[in-house]
């Protein structure tokens, strides 16, 4: 569809839709709505389109379609005009009503292709001429203008200017292909007529000098045929004459001149293809401040203790030891002397040196009542007054002999420092915190992309005129 | 008589037919004019990048480019040529003089000559001294192993010549195993023989990217795929035409339209009075 693609072309290049008159675009236009006007028959129309601003007016009217049903003029329209996306003007013109345009200042764009091979029409008919006789004397006068193609396959202007009468303007420079986009702009004294080239990207032009002021406004135009002139066949129903064998791809007609470098941009509407890109992002992290987090100095808060072996150490000299074995009971008179034993205490006995002692003490009986009954004796048990009783005291032989333990073990222990956290501070670490944000935002893009089969617009022919010549 | 016409064909869409990327846009790199002035002609150095890059018609007949052998004097760079038509200088010069087109003296240039050149790419493969088979060497050591006969356009002493009219190819036509002959003979079709061959060089071009030729006896040229308007070039029996000498156009168009009366004085102008009007 070059509807959006005319579109962004308008706007790219005038800035707006409004000068865009008519626009007619074949594409998809049988599944589109086309009215039915009717007089005594009825007439399929096809309907100015989008982005003409007045889509109401300036509708095309299928001059050979004229049916007594509107079923009938549907389907010629639809079966028999409008075929494989385009308007085959072979099949009939297309009438334009044009009660208000200009035709003295108007740009106008044909996309259209040939049917078979080049053949003499007319693209756009306006021109009509017409005499009155006053006083004897016939006056000519006309209006509108026709441009069309010639059997050499040139493009020619038309036109009839009251002051030197008929003249014809052919672009004998500009060579057609099967598909042309074509376009010409008459205003300001001025005529062009193009062939804009898009496989090549370059404008084909003529320029003319035009009396554009002679140029009176028509009510109405015909694409694929004329009123008056270039007559290729029997006259139509509205004694228009058919005469084109081609198809139209897209027409627009605008108001007023245009230069063929607007033309050129506006045309690319018709063979490209509108497209939008909505662009993408790129990206980027970028920082946004810092997480700071200060480091305390560390070292040796203070030192533990812990048993890291032993060593045995030499103590100088050997230990009296030894130990006493009860060997049974005596009797012993009050008086008599024994021994009584002990050992040391468990803890010096533990060490590994043993050893004992003892007393040596009088024997008393513990029944005798510690009743003692000196006689005067001048002997010491006399004295004492000890009785003559016995009783039985243990008996004890002796152990004795020198330790050979010459060594005592001590524990060893070593310092081991303990590490923390000081009170100091030793700096600050800084991490970086991120954020992704947009380094480039999105531009959006639209344009029209020349996407389109370039087939038809390629020559096929080469023509040698040495032979000639 | 001998036509060929080499046309670009483009691709399937209209942006591929002007694709720098696809090597179709160069529309100005064919049958662009060399500016004169007096005995000098130029070139546009935005178009041809290198010392290897023009492929020069003088009145149809195609110059051969070389790379000149440049010496050091006294405020005074010198320049040689050996098998080459033309030359254009180096960085070493000023740019008016990187622009001009320098011609050896022995070959003819005058003012009032007709000057064209295609940008080529690829550049150009030169030699000399045998039948053909100095040339092939030149081609593989540009191209490679990749080269293959039908892959250039070759010339004789500038004049274009065509497989069976003018050379052949012997030892196969792919790789390392062609080679091409100059040579007389019905296979060749050429002119060249162990006593002349001196007199002639060799110059072979890599053909132009997306383009075909269409050689034979007509000269009228019909192409089933169409070809890209103004990209196209036209020789006559190895000479290469202007290309005003030939239209481009679609099928059908009626040059002579017989039995038509006109009036014609000086063409039908705005301005002119008359009768009727016959297109």
């Amino acid at each position: 569809m070059s509807e959006k693609g005319i579109d962004y072309a308008l706007n790219a290049s005038l800035g707006n839709t409004e000068r865009l008159l008519v626009f007619y675009d074949f594409s998809g236009m049988s599944g589109r709505h086309i009215g039915i006007g009717s007089d005594t028959l009825y007439y399929p129309t096809i309907e100015n389109c989008d982005p003409a601003p007045n889509t109401g007016s300036y509708s095309g009217i299928i001059t050979e379609s004229g049916c007594t049903t509107t079923f009938t003029a549907k389907l010629f329209a639809t079966g028999d005009f409008l075929i494989n996306n385009k308007a085959d003007l072979g099949k009939s013109n297309l009438k334009v009503n044009t009660p208000d345009l200009n035709y003295s200042e108007t740009s106008t764009l044909f996309d259209f292709q040939f049917n078979a091979d080049v053949t003499d029409c007319v693209l756009f008919g306006s021109l009509e001429k017409s005499s009155t006789t006053i006083n004897d004397e016939v006056i000519t006068g006309a209006k509108g203008y026709n441009v069309g193609i010639t059997d050499r396959g040139h493009l020619f202007y038309q036109g009839f200017n009251n002051a030197k009468g008929d003249f014809i303007h052919t672009a004998s420079s500009i060579e057609l292909a099967k598909r042309n986009i074509i376009g010409f702009s008459v205003g300001s004294n001025s005529l062009n007529i193009s062939r804009f080239d898009y496989l090549n990207n370059k404008i084909q032009t003529e320029s003319f000098s035009l009396k554009t002021d002679s140029i009176a406004n028509n009510d109405e135009f015909y694409l694929g045929g004329a009123q008056q002139y270039f007559r290729g066949g029997p006259a139509g129903v509205s004694g228009e004459y058919k005469t084109s064998d081609i198809s139209l791809n897209s027409f627009c007609l605008l108001s007023g001149y245009l230069p063929p470098s607007a033309m050129f941009s506006i045309g690319s509407g018709f063979v490209g293809n509108y497209f939008t890109d909505a662009g993408t992002n790129t990206f980027k992290r970028e920082i946004t401040g810092y997480d700071q987090t200060i480091v305390q100095k560390t070292g040796i808060t203070g030192y533990d203790y812990e048993n890291t072996g032993s060593i045995n150490i030499a103590t100088g000299q050997y230990m009296m030891t030894g130990n006493f074995i009860g060997i049974g009971t005596t009797n012993a008179e009050e008086g008599d002397r024994y021994f009584v034993y002990r050992s040391f205490d468990d803890a010096l006995s533990a060490s590994g040196v043993k050893s004992f002692v003892k007393e040596e003490v009088g024997y008393l009986h513990p029944d005798s009542g510690y009743q003692y009954l000196p006689t005067g004796d001048r002997s010491a048990f006399d004295t004492l007054g000890l009785q003559n009783v016995e009783g039985a005291v243990n008996r004890y032989v002796e152990q004795q002999g020198i330790s050979g333990a010459s060594t005592i073990e001590v524990k060893l222990f070593g310092s081991r420092f303990m590490t923390g956290i000081l009170s100091g501070i030793s700096g600050v670490v800084q991490i970086p915190l991120y954020q992704t944000v947009i380094d480039r935002p999105a531009v959006p893009s639209s344009g029209v992309r020349l996407n389109s089969p370039s087939e038809l617009l390629k020559k096929n022919f080469i023509y040698y005129l040495g032979k000639r010549i | 008589m001998i036509y060929d016409s080499v046309i670009s064909t483009g691709t399937a869409t209209i942006s591929g037919c002007s694709s720098a990327d696809l090597g179709t846009d160069i529309l100005k790199n064919i049958s662009v004019p060399a500016a004169g002035s007096k005995d000098e002609f130029f070139y546009d150095r935005v178009l041809v990048t290198g010392q290897r890059g023009i492929r020069l018609s003088v009145n149809g007949q195609t110059y051969l480019q070389e790379v000149p052998i440049t010496g050091q004097a006294l405020n005074e760079v010198s320049y040689q040529t050996n098998t080459g038509d033309f030359f254009i200088k180096g960085i070493e010069s000023s740019i008016i003089q990187r622009s001009k087109l320098n011609f050896s003296k022995d070959v003819p240039m005058k003012s009032n000559y007709s000057l064209s050149y295609d940008v080529v790419t690829g550049g150009n493969f030169a030699a000399t001294g045998d039948l053909g088979q100095s040339l092939k060497n030149s081609i593989v050591g540009g191209v490679g192993a990749s080269a293959v006969f039908d892959s250039c356009d070759y010339f004789l002493n500038g004049q274009k010549v065509y497989s069976g009219a003018g050379i052949g190819v012997s030892a196969g036509t792919e790789g390392y195993d062609f080679i091409p002959v100059f040579g007389v003979g019905a296979t060749y079709g050429g002119v060249v023989t162990a006593t002349n061959k001196s007199n002639f060089t060799y110059t072979a071009y890599s053909k132009r990217v997306k383009s075909t030729s269409i050689t034979g006896l007509n000269a009228d040229v019909f192409s089933e795929t169409g070809f890209i308007e103004g990209r196209t070039s036209f020789y006559i029996n190895g000479i290469e035409q202007a290309q005003n000498n030939y239209l481009e156009l679609y099928t059908g168009v009626s040059i002579i339209k017989k039995d038509v009366t006109s009036l014609v004085f000086s063409g039908v102008s705005d301005g002119s009075i008359s009768e009727s009007v016959t297109l």
